[in-house]
């Protein structure tokens, strides 16, 4: 079993649930995050006045799953949530050690 | 004989509550405490002559306290209990425990209970305010009647009467700490039946007061003395019974105490208390509606009497109004510094009566009394069309609404005033939105958009920027209406309550007799109080596309200044979820870029909106004629603003032409013949590439060909359509050889087969050599970093020179940077060129360390 993280620009949150519902890939973790890599700050500037904007909101999806799926959804969530510019975001692959669903305790992969 | 006493306890609990279950116990709270009166009764009896103790020496008294002395035991109420004994406890005490508490024990429910002599009880009652409180609802159940009686004089005198106004003031205290835990947003949705503001604590808040201040004896006694007038009694009254209701229901359906309405049982309670669907609601929204109805009712009434009864450090001293102004004649203030009506008959002869006594409260900050908002009630009538259409009314109420501090809005939503004024205004009352996102009901929440927003004039509550933003508004009104207004529409939930509400807010307005133009810009700001959000969330803000579109669709910059401030305010009053700094920052951004937009016209006025839509109608219906509709649509999708704004129609069609030869080749050009200036056209389509434009430019100097002018546009599926104006070559004869040989070398050079640099540079050195005894070039380069959001504006203006558009743009692609739009003019021997650049990560801005970069690798080339 494996985590995905992936950090995305806000607006591409509905392409990218769409396409991953479409690998049937249906449950996930939405977050509303800041960060920034390559993108800082930037600064906005009006009437000669700057303003800066060095809180750069993303969206954080976490989904957990199969092994035999993390390459379909990184292909598609890069896809979907790319636009050429910077600031695209960044995915992310972790191992997990264990899943439990707790209504019914079920185990593994049984439980995502 | 204890268990049969237990068993019959038992035996008329299940009873009652299956009664009350079955929707036939109206009155399950008082027969419930009589079952325990019962109870107890007969236990005293028994331990009585069990443990033989007629004796004077054990006279004691068993006494209800909390809830149980005020006769409300719910389904899994506690059981407070007091063993009252006269000077001393004896040791007997812990058997008389033992038989009378102990079986308590298998029923489930709490107990709590206490073994004092009346001492005990005075000693604990100074210092515990929460013992002197269960003191007060002290109720007699049996035993030594004279006892009860003797601790309660004492209690009275000595505990009560002698320091009345601290005590109240600690209650207060309480109170209202109580009120910041229990007033977060989360208990709005879920509520607090005990606990929360205008929850059962603050009705037996009511109580303690009256209690205290005039030992009042049974609930009536609330209106016998004149605490609440009858009208209001009753219905505070049936709130708390209501209340009850949902409690015991709560509790039944929980199993155990529990005075918390947590979001899954709400659903399951409304349909238990049989709530039927209604007007497109759902029963459990008209169920958690009608409870905050009530609970309304009660933090209403709690907060008059707080108003009323808490001790002032000081008193306001306010001259009696006669004498200040003859316009507040009419009004008078109690001995409690709350306004009130002189008299009834005045406010019939003149109804306006009924606004200004609003006007006067905000003015002055003074509240206004509960006879006053009883009389309002009474009066409501007096406001017919003749008073809604009154100019000077209208006048009034505006006052109101833009000075008015926090509650007053909510006081004339509560007389009802408001909805009488605003007819329209009662779709929304007590409108209850089932989800986490909505907190308020959706008359409140206007309401509460209207005080966010007036709260953003002070730079604590967000910024600095919108403060100013706030504070420079001139027509503030229309902004505050807009806030008021925005929500009337959800009166039903179908259709789009923003359009809805825009069309409605026509009407209402009209009514007062508004000027049109203002009522216009109020009626947008409704329809369009979900735009912001809406592109802020959903669309890519740092493309430029998304932000003129944006620009085009507001056009004017003092809407979109209060379009701004009404989103923000509209998010604020909507809960935590919809305003925190996530938000803040993508909202922001988006609307410094829009007004940066506007502001610079250019792209979104008035005239360029109508050029563009003209041009785009025009190109579908040439399209159409050549039946290419298809190829229309794609390409309208793709074609830049910019495009459309500086591009004719014809000049379109044949970029389209152009485009759909592309395909997969690297580039495709058309060379046509301008027969007035005998200069020639090359149009080129390609994929973008950073270093194209320089590419192409180094190829034409290569074939001696003279870039007089060029246009660079990029489309948003990252085709450049380059134009350039260029002089014939120099070989007229065989000019279409050398147009051959020139997209050969294009090929060549875009598929790096040849290195451009090498041979231009010779070719540039050449030409350099042959102008050494002119002077040296005059070089002067402009970069602007503020005035687009999107790009870096860099101003190029020296003298012509053979292959000079390749130096320079071929320096910029040296310096990292991305040509996306670009203006070259020749004037004579003047040049001017324009470049809107990016770098290659499409960021704008260009350091001072470029700058210099890009100066230097330009002027090494020149002579």
């Amino acid at each position: 079993m494996k985590k995905i993280e992936a950090i995305i620009k806000p607006f591409k949150l509905d392409d990218v649930k769409e396409a991953l519902n479409e690998i049937g890939i249906q449950g996930m973790t939405i977050v509303e995050v800041k960060g920034f890599g390559r993108q800082k700050g930037h600064k906005e500037i009006y009437r000669g006045a700057e303003y800066v904007v060095d809180f750069i909101p993303k969206i954080k999806i976490e989904i957990v799953i199969k092994d035999e799926m993390v390459d379909k959804a990184i292909k598609i969530i890069q896809e979907t949530a790319q636009t050429g510019q910077l600031g695209d975001g960044k995915i992310f692959v972790l191992s997990v050690e264990e899943a439990v669903r707790v209504r019914t305790n079920d185990r593994g992969t049984d439980a995502i | 004989m204890e268990n049969l006493n237990i068993l019959n306890l038992q035996k008329k609990r299940q009873s009652l509550i299956s009664n009350f279950i079955k929707d036939n116990e109206p009155d399950f709270n008082k027969k419930h405490t009589l079952v325990f009166d019962d109870y107890f009764k007969k236990s005293y009896d028994n331990v009585i002559k069990s443990k033989d103790l007629t004796s004077k020496k054990y006279k004691f008294a068993i006494v209800a306290l909390g809830g149980f002395g005020r006769n409300e035991m719910c389904i899994h109420s506690d059981i407070d209990i007091l063993l009252l004994f006269e000077k001393t406890v004896p040791d007997i005490a812990k058997e008389l425990v033992k038989e009378i508490i102990y079986p308590l024990w298998n029923t489930g429910l709490e107990i709590g209970h206490a073994t004092r002599s009346i001492k005990d009880c005075l000693n604990l009652a100074k210092n515990d305010l929460k013992v002197l409180v269960s003191l007060i609802d002290a109720r007699f159940i049996c035993g030594n009647h004279e006892l009860f009686i003797n601790m309660n004089e004492k209690f009275s005198k000595k505990i009560i009467q002698s320091r009345s106004k601290k005590i109240l003031t600690l209650l207060f205290n309480e109170n209202n700490k109580r009120h910041l835990s229990y007033g977060d947003s989360s208990y709005l949705l879920e509520p607090d039946l005990k606990q929360g503001q205008g929850g059962l604590r603050d009705f037996h808040m009511i109580i303690w007061i009256a209690k205290i201040m005039s030992g009042l004896i049974q609930i009536n006694d609330l209106m016998y003395l004149g605490y609440i007038p009858e009208k209001e009694f009753d219905v505070l009254i049936e709130s708390v019974s209501f209340i009850h209701n949902v409690r015991n229901r709560l509790h039944h359906m929980v199993g155990r105490k529990n005075d918390h309405l947590y979001m899954e049982f709400q659903t399951k309670l409304a349909d238990l208390m049989k709530f039927q669907k209604q007007n497109g609601q759902k029963p459990v929204e008209i169920f958690l509606g009608e409870l905050h109805g009530r609970m309304d009712v009660i933090k209403q009434q709690y907060l008059i009497f707080q108003s009323e009864h808490s001790i002032k450090k000081h008193t306001l001293k306010i001259k009696p109004f006669n004498q200040i102004n003859t316009n507040y004649c009419g009004f008078t203030i109690n001995k409690h510094n709350m306004l009130e009506f002189i008299s009834i008959e005045d406010i019939i002869k003149k109804p306006e009566l009924l606004i200004k006594i609003f006007v006067l409260s905000c003015e002055k900050n003074i509240p206004l009394s509960a006879i006053a908002r009883l009389i309002i009630k009474e009066l409501l009538y007096l406001i017919d069309d003749n008073f809604i259409s009154n100019k000077s009314i209208f006048k009034d109420f505006e006052y109101v609404l833009i000075c008015s501090g926090s509650n007053i809005l909510n006081e004339m939503l509560s007389t009802g005033f408001l909805v009488r004024y605003i007819p329209e205004f009662n779709g929304i009352v007590n409108r209850i939105q089932y989800n986490r996102y909505h907190i308020f009901p959706v008359d409140k929440h206007s309401i509460k958009t209207v005080q966010a927003a007036k709260s953003l004039g002070n730079k604590d509550t967000v910024d600095q920027f919108t403060a100013a933003l706030y504070n420079d508004l001139k027509e503030k009104n229309l902004l505050l209406w807009a806030c008021l207004l925005h929500d009337i529409g959800k009166y039903d939930i179908k259709g789009d309550h923003s359009d809805i509400g825009a069309n409605l807010v026509d009407k209402i307005l009209k009514r007062y007799g508004m000027e049109d133009e203002q009522i216009k810009i109020i009626s947008y700001l409704v329809r369009k109080h979900l735009f912001l959000i809406k592109i802020a969330t959903t669309r890519d803000i740092q493309d430029e596309e998304t932000i003129v579109n944006c620009a085009r669709t507001i056009k004017d910059i003092n809407l979109l200044k209060m379009l701004y401030l009404l989103t923000i305010s509209d998010s604020m009053a909507t809960g935590p979820k919809a305003w925190n700094n996530w938000i803040k920052s993508l909202l922001f951004e988006l609307f410094i870029k829009t007004i940066n937009i506007l502001e610079k016209g250019e792209l979104a006025t008035t005239e360029a909106v109508e050029t563009v839509d003209q041009k785009k109608k025009e190109l579908k219906l040439i399209l159409e004629n050549n039946k290419m509709l298809q190829k229309a649509e794609d390409c309208i999708k793709f074609m830049s603003l910019r495009y459309f704004l500086y591009v004719s129609t014809i000049d379109m069609i044949s970029h389209i032409n152009l485009y759909n030869k592309l395909k997969d080749s690297r580039f495709v050009w058309s060379i046509e013949k301008d027969e007035q200036s005998n200069t020639r056209i090359i149009t080129v389509c390609a994929k973008n590439k950073p270093g194209l434009f320089s590419k192409i430019a180094g190829v034409l100097t290569l074939s001696n060909i003279n870039i007089l002018n060029a246009q660079i546009y990029t489309w948003k599926n990252d085709t450049a359509i380059d134009i350039f104006h260029v002089t014939p070559p120099k070989d007229l004869i065989y000019e279409n050889e050398v147009w051959d040989t020139a997209a050969d070398k294009l090929n060549a050079v875009l598929s790096n087969e040849i290195k451009l640099s090498v041979r231009i540079n010779n070719k540039i050195e050449k030409e350099k050599a042959d102008c050494s005894d002119k002077e040296k070039q005059k070089l002067q380069i402009n970069v602007d970093n503020e005035s687009s959001s999107f790009f870096s504006i860099v101003e190029v203006i020296t003298n012509d020179f053979p292959g000079l558009l390749y130096i320079i743009t071929d320096a910029l692609f040296k310096c990292g940077l991305d040509i996306y739009i670009s203006k070259i003019a020749t004037k004579i021997d003047q040049v001017l060129d324009i470049f809107y650049v990016r770098n290659f990560y499409g960021e704008k801005g260009l350091t001072k360390k470029q700058q210099k970069e890009l100066f230097d690798n330009i002027i090494e080339k020149l002579p």
